[in-house]
């Protein structure tokens, strides 16, 4: 049997996909409302593929809110959400917590694993707190949206041990050979480390893309054209990250950026990197304020009625966690009236805030802007012609290249793309 | 005396007390003050020169509770660019202070100066670090941090603007810039540039620094905001806009190069945020008005 401790996101979809391998799985979490709904097979979390699997597993998987019946298991994933607050800091109280009372029900020969984000050195301070508890750090690799496919397809499983040379319990190592990937296992802080490691290359991708793609506007080149390039070079690499954005969002990367800074004002290393990192992000979310100020409010439109297409922070998921179109938003709604949809996400309340549609049509309708700020599949097959009949002006923003801009200039619209030139000649009269 | 109730176009006869009237600045937005129905109160230096120890306690006698207090005195580069203009400078922003203490205004604002940010950053805004390289800087820089520690003490809202360089009809320091070449385009004829005019400043109308005063004042909008364009041009383009709109005939000179180029860009997003629909004048619109008020005169 295979527990899951705590019935989150993360937690949800990785039981199922381990279920999905033919092992027993047991969820337990301590609110008693989420396991009812669970065990009614109402699933909370919204995933590509998720009900399906549940659906065809469900034999395999049973729900609980009594933290004894992890007696019974021979690994317990711990997989509670990690909070952070609006400095970036993670709170990792609740697990601490959950694993004092693991260590009160669970049989010594339990494997733990902690799966959840911590900061490098947790695992080892816990080992030493509750000696009681074979602990293991797994790194979690979710990402909204590919929540399942990750689970069922993982690149490789990053685990950490109290040291590098102890051999993985079997019960375990059972569990992840059923994945058919590589095991990389390491001690506690090289695996703790190696999550935020991944994402710090991320961010160093994601500011290269910002950074260029803003000159690439400033002297007509074309950042689109620039990156097949870059990925043709093995250094960098096909699948290296290189769209620009609207600054860093979702919670995560922020969260790990914090951690090292931290880490090493109390070590003393120098990491004013991610302090550069931090600024590139906050200048890229200003770019669609920016853009509407240079196309709209300084050519003589002074009361624009806008209209938003996207809120949450990233296609495939209802999170608003730093989302740079709520960011937007709060600014404009106190000034201007917008209309904004989303096909998930809700905009929180706000007095005054934008009307949000049912419709992404109802968004754009009458608008003399329109802002793609979450680029949605949904919006990627909008019909352009539709479009420029229902929208009183010819504005497009869209950050994120989700829209055809070719079909769009064709169609009379003037639109703008991260790292494109706008085509827009945009007078600084001399 | 409560604060009034204030509109952009109506100040409703709120007192607004401006320290430094007489100067460009000054007098433009005590003009816009007056025009939009304050009650402005404005001591020339003869009634209340702040360089006198004895000034705090006749600012004291002058202020009353819920007054907007504007703060623009300083000697500027143009009187003086040595040690004992920095002190006559930071002992206005002292004599200043004393005399606000205990005044209970309803909101401050302080003019300061981009020359606090020094010679060092290419790109601007509110959060680049402050980094004088002139005793000019140095001055604002001290006085920001003076006024700021005095209205955190009296809890009063305090409003700081760093104006990059103001350009206008008005103008009285002819720094090197737009009102420069104005006046030598019109008086001689000719421009001259250091080097070829490659570098690229941002010039701010000075009916559109006085509108952000106004709003900040208005809406009395605490924290620093840069005023600027958002546009930094070269000095050869602004030579050639000067030469469009005043004398098409004037001659631009330039001349051998003194150091490497440098550019200086704003950020002012602060100010959209802010401020969405307050738009700045791009550098033709505030030369052609300059123009048509100099005509005027």
């Amino acid at each position: 049997m295979i527990g899951f401790a705590g019935l989150s996101h993360l937690g949800i979809n990785t039981s199922i996909g381990i279920a999905s391998k033919g092992f027993d799985v047991l969820g337990y979490d301590a609110n008693p409302t989420a396991v009812t709904q669970l065990r009614a097979g109402t699933l909370p979390v919204h995933e590509p593929g998720l009900q399906e699997c549940y659906e065809k597993n469900k034999g395999h998987i049973r729900f609980t809110d009594k933290l004894d019946d992890l007696r019974t298991c021979e690994v317990v994933y711990v997989s509670l959400d990690v909070p952070t607050d609006e400095h970036n800091s993670s709170d990792l109280g609740p697990i601490e917590i959950l694993l004092q009372n693991l260590a009160t029900v669970l049989v010594p020969s339990t494997t733990v694993v902690i799966l959840a984000q911590v900061k490098p050195g947790f695992t080892r301070k816990m080992s030493r707190r509750f000696p009681s508890l074979a602990l293991v750090y797994q790194v979690e690799t979710l990402i909204f949206g590919q929540a399942l496919e990750r689970v069922l397809r993982p690149e490789r499983y990053i685990i950490g041990k109290s040291t590098k040379s102890r051999v993985l319990p079997a019960a375990l190592t059972k569990v992840l050979s059923a994945f058919d990937c590589p095991i990389l296992a390491m001690n506690y802080e090289s695996a703790e480390l190696a999550k935020i490691a991944i994402n710090f290359c991320l961010v160093s991708s994601i500011s290269v893309a910002n950074t260029l793609s803003s000159v690439c506007e400033s002297i007509g080149a074309d950042w689109a054209d620039v990156v097949p390039a870059l990925k043709l070079d093995k250094r960098i690499g096909q699948f290296a990250y290189l769209d620009p954005g609207l600054g860093l969002s979702g919670g995560n990367l922020e969260r790990d950026l914090t951690t090292i800074k931290v880490i090493s004002e109390e070590v003393g290393c120098r990491s004013e990197v991610v302090g550069a990192w931090f600024s590139n992000s906050e200048l890229q979310r200003n770019w669609p304020l920016k853009k509407l100020q240079e196309m709209i409010l300084n050519q003589g439109c002074s009361n624009p009625r806008i209209g938003v297409w996207g809120i949450a922070y990233k296609k495939d998921t209802h999170s608003i966690k730093n989302s740079p179109s709520v960011w937007l938003l709060s600014h404009l709604a106190p000034h201007f009236q917008i209309n904004a949809y989303d096909p998930q996400a809700r905009f929180p309340e706000l007095n005054p805030g934008p009307i949000q549609t049912k419709t992404a049509t109802e968004a754009a309708s009458e608008c003399d802007v329109l802002l793609v700020m979450t680029p949605w599949d949904e919006f990627k097959t909008a019909d352009l012609t539709n479009l420029k009949a229902m929208m009183r002006g010819k504005t497009i923003i869209d950050p994120f290249a989700t829209l055809n801009a070719q079909r769009c200039k064709e169609l009379g619209f003037e639109i703008c793309q991260l790292g494109r030139p706008s085509g827009l000649e945009v007078h600084h009269e001399h | 005396m409560s604060i009034k109730v204030m509109s952009p176009k109506n100040m409703g006869g709120q007192r607004v007390v401006v320290l430094g009237a007489s100067g460009f600045i000054g007098k433009a937005l005590a003009t816009a003050l007056v025009s939009r129905k304050a009650t402005l109160v404005a001591p020339t230096s003869k009634e209340l020169d702040l360089s006198d120890p004895q000034s705090s306690d006749k600012l004291k006698n002058l202020l009353k509770p819920q007054d907007i207090v504007v703060f623009i005195s300083a000697l500027t580069p143009d009187r003086g660019k040595d040690r004992n203009t920095l002190l006559k400078n930071i002992q206005m922003a002292h004599q200043f202070c004393n005399g606000l203490a205990g005044a209970k205004p309803a909101y401050v604002l302080y003019v300061s100066s981009d020359a606090v940010y020094g010679d060092q950053w290419a790109v601007r805004n509110e959060d680049t670090p402050c980094n004088p390289s002139s005793f000019h800087g140095m001055m604002h820089c001290a006085r920001e941090l003076m006024v700021t520690q005095l209205c955190q003490t009296e809890k009063v809202s305090l409003g700081i603007i760093r104006p990059v360089a103001v350009y206008g009809a008005g103008d009285t320091h002819q720094g090197y810039g737009p009102n420069r070449y104005i006046k030598s385009a019109r008086s001689e004829g000719s421009i001259s540039l250091f080097g070829g005019g490659e570098e690229k400043r941002d010039h701010l109308y000075i009916e559109d620094l006085v509108e952000l005063c106004m709003r900040c004042i208005v809406s009395q909008t605490s924290g620093v905001y840069n005023a600027a364009s958002g546009t930094s041009t070269t000095f050869f383009d602004v030579a050639n806009a000067v030469k469009a709109v005043f004398v098409p005939n004037a001659i631009i000179k330039t001349s051998p190069r003194g150091g490497p180029v440098t550019h200086i860009h704003y950020d002012t997003v602060k100010v959209l945020k802010t401020f969405p629909d307050l738009r700045m004048s791009t550098l033709n619109e505030g030369l052609t008005a300059t123009r048509e008020i100099l005509k005027n005169n």
